[in-house]
């Protein structure tokens, strides 16, 4: 009888500092995310992904498929990108797909840049795109990068490519650039007839891009430029 | 204390031929060597999709290990009544669950070691910087082990059936990682008027949070993680584990066999 005593009185106190380190953490733990009432997920998985610790892995799902839906054909014809005019599809879903990845995990850097690249530079949705970055900025207020997407996309909205060009230069001299900004790039450097510099970011999209799109994107831009035959 | 030492070396042995520890070991390594062609999928981010597969699976089946571990031993010995033969001899009930508690927590520390050692040479491969918050995060998924060991030999001491155990236990471990949901829960039932503040937030303190262990999730946040909140967060842990095992204790030592 007296030891179950004793085994209770040593569990009440183990209890109030069970109580007050958890209050500890609660007031030093600065991380945050999103509830999920504010990420809406748009799938089983990714509902249950983020209510059991996987919101990463969930992001990383979301971020899967939104790879699939961009990377499925809308329409039939090629993808063709011209400065100024784009024969893609709608991707209409592209926006809320981007924002549940970037919801699920608000640190997923590449996701905001990719998005919001895409929708400017391929699609001409500059507020969408402008929407996007700014929630990074919101979520994320150091990543510096975000703050030069939207400067590039209002001057590209506003035509000033000379303003551009500089922005967008600075842009692909970081590993995490998406191909896309540099696709639109080389477009730029083509358009302003500065076929050196057009010529070096596709042959460096095919070096070292994984997307074999892409490489085969660029193989065609330097066969059609004379320097591949 | 000399008494713990041989349970613990009995538990590592039995379960490490024990074939459960050998497939969920072998199903872990499996996943994370697939995480190669999920990785496929997204070029761009190739790395972080094997760290956030491989994280995943490193805490899945750690904890699938431990709380099969924690429901097998201890009821399995009951119900074959070999738990007599141990309490003959001169070996206290205290010392037997803290011994095979340590037991199950040494077993889950060689599974997520060895899961661990997999997915950093998965991505060291593929060209993957280190990062210090990747330590973190693993011996985070392991203080997580520690809570929900010490509640799965509660469980089973309390329950009739390993499957109830096991379910029980489970549902402690969903249940753990939403208890942040319930501030939202109280703000929107206090915004229709209900106040059932002070139940919820018994509920919150009573349960185990596993949110603020779950560092896999923040490892891409910039945020500093200081280290007087990761000694709060082990002490935490620690302390509501101590709690978990001196109630299985308790119960124990009111067992008759």
């Amino acid at each position: 009888m007296r030891k179950p005593i004793v085994i209770f009185f040593l569990i009440l106190p183990l209890l109030g500092l069970s109580i007050f380190a958890q209050h500890q953490v609660e007031t030093r733990f600065r991380f945050s995310l999103p509830l999920i009432v504010e990420v809406k997920p748009s799938s089983f998985i990714h509902f249950w992904g983020s209510l059991l610790g996987f919101r990463r892995l969930s992001s990383d799902l979301a971020w899967i498929r939104l790879l699939q839906y961009y990377g499925t054909l809308e329409r039939e014809e090629e993808h063709v990108h011209h400065l100024g005019h784009c024969e893609r599809g709608e991707y209409s879903e592209l926006l809320p797909r981007c924002q549940e990845v970037v919801r699920l995990d608000p640190y997923f850097h590449y996701a905001y840049l990719f998005g919001g690249g895409c929708l400017a530079f391929n699609h001409e949705r500059y507020e969408e795109a402008i929407q996007l970055l700014q929630e990074g900025i919101r979520n994320d207020p150091k990543f510096w990068k975000f703050r030069l997407y939207i400067a590039a996309i209002v001057y590209t909205r506003t035509k000033e490519y000379d303003k551009v060009l500089p922005l967008l230069e600075e842009a692909t001299r970081y590993r995490d650039c998406p191909e896309v900004v540099k696709v639109f790039l080389a477009s730029i450097y083509k358009a302003k007839r500065e076929y050196d510099k057009a010529i070096a970011i596709w042959e460096n999209i095919l070096a070292t891009s994984r997307n074999e799109s892409l490489r085969s994107m660029a193989e065609s831009r330097l066969k059609e430029m004379g320097v591949l035959r | 204390m000399k008494k713990i030492i041989p349970i613990i070396e009995y538990t590592l042995k039995e379960n490490i031929r024990h074939k459960i520890f050998y497939t969920l070991l072998l199903f872990a390594l499996v996943i994370m060597a697939s995480s190669l062609i999920f990785s496929m999928l997204s070029p761009e981010e190739e790395t972080r999709v094997i760290l956030d597969i491989g994280l995943g699976a490193i805490e899945i089946f750690a904890f699938l290990s431990a709380i099969f571990a924690a429901a097998g031993l201890v009821l399995g010995e009951i119900e074959n009544k070999s738990i007599s033969l141990i309490l003959a001899r001169p070996v206290r009930r205290y010392e037997y669950i803290w011994g095979r508690y340590s037991g199950i927590l040494s077993i889950s520390l060689c599974n997520i070691l060895i899961m661990s050692l997999g997915l950093l040479f998965l991505l060291f491969v593929k060209g993957w910087e280190f990062q210090f918050r990747f330590l973190l995060a693993i011996g985070f998924i392991f203080l997580k082990v520690v809570i929900i060991s010490a509640l799965a030999i509660l469980i089973s001491l309390i329950s009739t059936s390993a499957i109830s155990s096991i379910s029980i236990t489970f549902f402690l471990w969903v249940v753990g990682h939403v208890t942040d949901h319930l501030k939202y829960l109280n703000y929107v039932l206090l915004q229709k008027g209900v106040k059932i503040t002070i139940f919820l937030k018994a509920i919150y303190y009573l349960l185990p949070n596993f949110q603020y262990l779950n560092l896999k999730d923040y490892i891409g946040n910039p945020n500093p993680l200081t280290g007087a909140t990761i000694l709060w967060q082990v002490a935490y842990s620690l302390v509501y584990a101590s709690i978990a095992t001196w109630l299985s204790v308790l119960v124990f030592s009111r067992k008759e066999f």
